[in-house]
C-alpha cells in the first residue's frame, strides 16, 4: 500500500532528472473556487494575462492590484488565501509591498503565500528578490501548469514561517524530497509477471483517479 | 544577538484546495490556455506598441545614456511574457537577453549604441510568426552572442 507521501507524488512527474512538474494530462482535482487571491501587476497586458490564466484553473475571488497602495489596502481588508505579485520593474516596488505584507499586515495575512513573477531581475535586485519573504519566483513567461504547480507546491503544510531580525517570511532552508532515485509513477511500471497476488486491493484502487492533489 | 522565531502557520489555502468540486488538472489547463487566445489580438497590439515605443526613445536619444538605457529596459521589462501569448515567443527569449545586455551596461557604466539598435531591428523581425525556425534561432545566438561580450566585464 502507498503512503501519503508517496500517493502525493503519483500526479508529478520527473523532468530532465530535476525539474518536478505537475503532469498537465493528470485527473487529479483541485479547488480554486473560494480563494481569496490577490494579483498584482501595473501593466495592463501583465494583468491579463495573470487574470487569463487565474480564472481558467478556477479562481473566482480575484482582487487585482495595479500598484502597491491598492495591494496594501486589500491586504489590510480582506483575509487573503494567495498572492501573485508581480516585482515591477524596473523599481522592485513588488519586492516592497512582500516585505511589507511580512512584517506589517496583521495575521493570517503576514503568512499568505506568495509567488512573485519577474521577467527579469536586474543584478542589483537579486537580494531583494531573495529576501523580500515571497514563497517562489516565477518566471516569465508563466505557463498556466507551471502556475498551478507552484501554486499548489506553496499549499502544502509545514513549510516553518522564521522571524528574524532583518528577515520575515518561509524558511529559505526546504529540502524538495523527491520520489527515491529515478522512481517514476507506478502506473508506468512495467506489469509484473506471474498470476496476481489475491491479497488487499491493489495500490491503483486504493489512491483513486479522482485524488486531491494537496 | 538576534532572537529568531519559528512558526508553522495553518494555511487556509490548503483545506480550500481539496474541497470538493473544483476541476482536473487537464481541464484547468486547457481552460486557461484557450483563456490566452482570447487575449491574444490585445497582446500582439500591446507588445508592438511598446516596440514603437522603444524605437521612438531610441530614435529621439534622451539626455544621457544612462537615462535612454533605463527607458528601454522599461519597455523590455514590460514587454516580456507577451511573445509566448502572441505566438512569438522568440521574443520573449530576445527581450530577456536584452534585458541582461542593459543591465550590464548599466552595472558596467558601458554604452554601446550600436548593440541596442541591434536588439530594437531583431525584436522587430522576431514579432512576424512566419519567420522560418532556423533564421529564427540564428537571430536569438547572435543576439545572445552581442549579451555575452558584456557579461563578461
Amino acid at each position: 500500500m502507498l503512503t501519503a507521501a508517496a500517493r502525493k507524488w503519483r500526479s508529478f512527474v520527473v523532468q530532465q532528472g530535476q525539474v518536478v512538474a505537475l503532469d498537465p494530462t493528470s485527473r487529479a482535482r483541485f479547488n480554486l473556487e473560494k480563494a481569496n487571491i490577490l494579483l498584482l501587476d501595473d501593466t495592463p497586458m501583465g494583468m491579463a494575462i495573470l487574470v487569463q490564466i487565474v480564472t481558467g484553473l478556477g479562481a473566482k475571488k480575484l482582487h487585482r492590484c495595479t500598484d502597491v497602495e491598492m495591494a496594501k489596502q486589500v491586504a489590510s481588508n480582506t483575509q487573503l488565501d494567495l498572492a501573485i505579485v508581480d516585482a515591477l520593474p524596473p523599481s522592485g516596488a513588488g519586492y516592497g509591498f512582500v516585505k511589507w505584507l511580512r512584517n506589517t499586515a496583521q495575521e493570517p495575512n503576514c503568512y499568505t503565500p506568495v509567488l512573485m513573477t519577474t521577467a527579469h531581475t536586474p543584478r542589483s535586485d537579486i537580494n531583494r528578490a531573495r529576501d523580500c519573504g515571497s514563497h517562489l519566483i516565477v518566471k516569465k513567461p508563466i505557463a498556466p501548469i507551471v502556475l498551478l504547480e507552484r501554486i499548489i507546491w506553496v499549499s502544502k503544510e509545514g513549510r516553518p514561517f522564521l522571524f528574524s531580525g532583518d528577515y520575515v517570511g518561509p524558511d529559505r532552508r526546504f529540502r524538495d524530497e523527491r520520489p527515491p532515485g529515478g522512481v517514476g509513477r507506478r502506473r508506468e511500471d512495467a506489469p509484473a509477471s506471474g498470476p496476481p497476488p489475491a491479497t488487499t486491493p491493489s495500490d491503483d484502487e486504493t489512491a483513486s483517479s479522482a485524488s486531491s492533489l494537496t | 544577538m538576534s532572537s529568531v522565531r519559528f512558526v508553522i502557520p495553518k494555511l487556509r489555502l490548503t483545506q480550500l484546495l481539496k474541497e470538493p468540486g473544483g476541476l482536473a488538472v487537464a481541464d484547468a489547463v486547457t481552460k486557461a490556455g484557450e483563456n490566452l487566445v482570447t487575449i491574444r489580438p490585445t497582446c500582439r497590439a500591446e507588445l508592438l506598441a511598446l516596440l514603437d515605443q522603444a524605437e521612438a526613445t531610441a530614435k529621439s536619444s534622451p539626455e544621457t545614456n544612462r537615462e535612454l538605457i533605463d527607458l528601454l529596459y522599461e519597455y523590455a521589462v514590460r514587454s516580456i511574457g507577451a511573445g509566448e501569448i502572441c505566438g512569438v515567443p522568440a521574443v520573449d527569449v530576445a527581450l530577456t537577453s536584452f534585458c541582461d545586455l542593459l543591465d550590464y551596461m548599466k552595472t558596467n557604466g558601458r554604452f554601446d549604441r550600436e548593440a541596442i539598435d541591434v536588439y530594437l531591428r531583431a525584436w522587430r523581425l522576431l514579432m512576424s510568426p512566419e519567420l522560418p525556425a532556423a533564421g529564427r534561432d540564428a537571430v536569438l545566438a547572435g543576439l545572445r552572442q552581442v549579451t555575452d561580450r558584456y557579461a563578461a566585464d
